[in-house]
């Protein structure tokens, strides 16, 4: 398992806690996006957007993922979130890669 | 999700309520267990699938696939998926479990039990949902080979609507 690409600066490892830190959003990571990440958990500095503005933000933070970031979905807490939907401080929000049970 | 008790119509005759269940676990999966969620005395068919690790894939060696799955999203999207074929096909009930963590080559990694009065309709009701599980379960299989390499499967693009949480 690659572990050699790390979180660029914005992004920082988050507590395992459902306490998210002020003026954050805790972004879940799975399967292959956790990999390339480096970390299952981050949080990012957020001023406020939607879906679209926090998936542009995860992608100049970890350049390396972003080619699997737009082939992924966006989930806020148990709800896939469309493009347009506002992400608040505070949510727990998880990225969702093209999927593969079964 | 756990079995539903017998409800009653306004008329004060009984009927059955939907046998719909849903689990993510790490144990092994029992598919009579399974099926014996589902069926009552009502059913004339039930059809089990269990889909389990194969050896070869696209003429390369696996020895085992490890599963991780957004637990909540994923229950949530497998309940309305069984709700929906259960709907659609005038099902008695339907049931997932799917397996986390590894599962070696031959083990089941997931169990789809359908039942209904008649085989059409569990073997059509089967099929779909085992489609839309693959389509839009948040559950995702890494590829261990002989040599320890793992490779997360990441097929297509992901394109989940929010309302797909729902029916459909």
């Amino acid at each position: 398992m690659d572990r050699s690409i790390q979180p660029a600066e914005p992004l920082a490892a988050a507590a395992a806690t459902e306490d998210v830190p002020p003026g954050t959003v805790v972004v879940e990571l799975f399967a292959g996006m956790a990999e390339l990440v480096g970390c299952r958990r981050v949080s990012l500095a957020w001023g406020g957007g939607d879906v679209a503005a926090l998936r542009g933000a995860l992608a100049r933070a970890c350049p390396a993922a972003a080619p699997l970031l737009e082939r992924s979905a966006v989930a806020i807490g148990d709800r896939y979130a469309a493009e347009d939907q506002t992400v608040d401080v505070g949510h727990v929000v998880a990225v969702i890669p093209p999927v593969s049970g079964g | 999700m756990e079995r539903v008790p017998v409800a009653e119509t306004g008329n004060d005759a009984p009927v059955a309520a939907l046998r719909l269940h849903v689990r993510l676990t790490t144990d092994p999966l029992d598919p009579e267990e399974v099926r014996r969620r589902v069926a009552d005395t009502t059913v004339g068919a039930s059809v089990v699938m269990v889909g389990t690790t194969r050896a070869v894939s696209d003429g390369v060696e696996t020895v085992a696939l490890d599963y991780e799955a957004h637990g909540a999203l994923a229950e949530r999207v497998l309940s309305a998926i069984v709700a929906a074929a259960a709907a659609d096909h005038g099902l008695v009930g339907a049931a997932v479990e799917h397996r986390l963590g590894r599962v070696p080559v031959g083990v089941a990694s997931i169990v789809v039990a359908t039942a209904a009065a008649h085989r059409r309709q569990a073997f059509a009701a089967a099929e779909w949902i085992v489609d839309e599980v693959k389509r839009r379960v948040p559950i995702w299989k890494c590829d261990e080979a002989p040599d320890g390499t793992r490779t997360w499967i990441h097929p297509g693009t992901l394109h989940a609507a929010p309302e797909q949480g729902g029916r459909g």
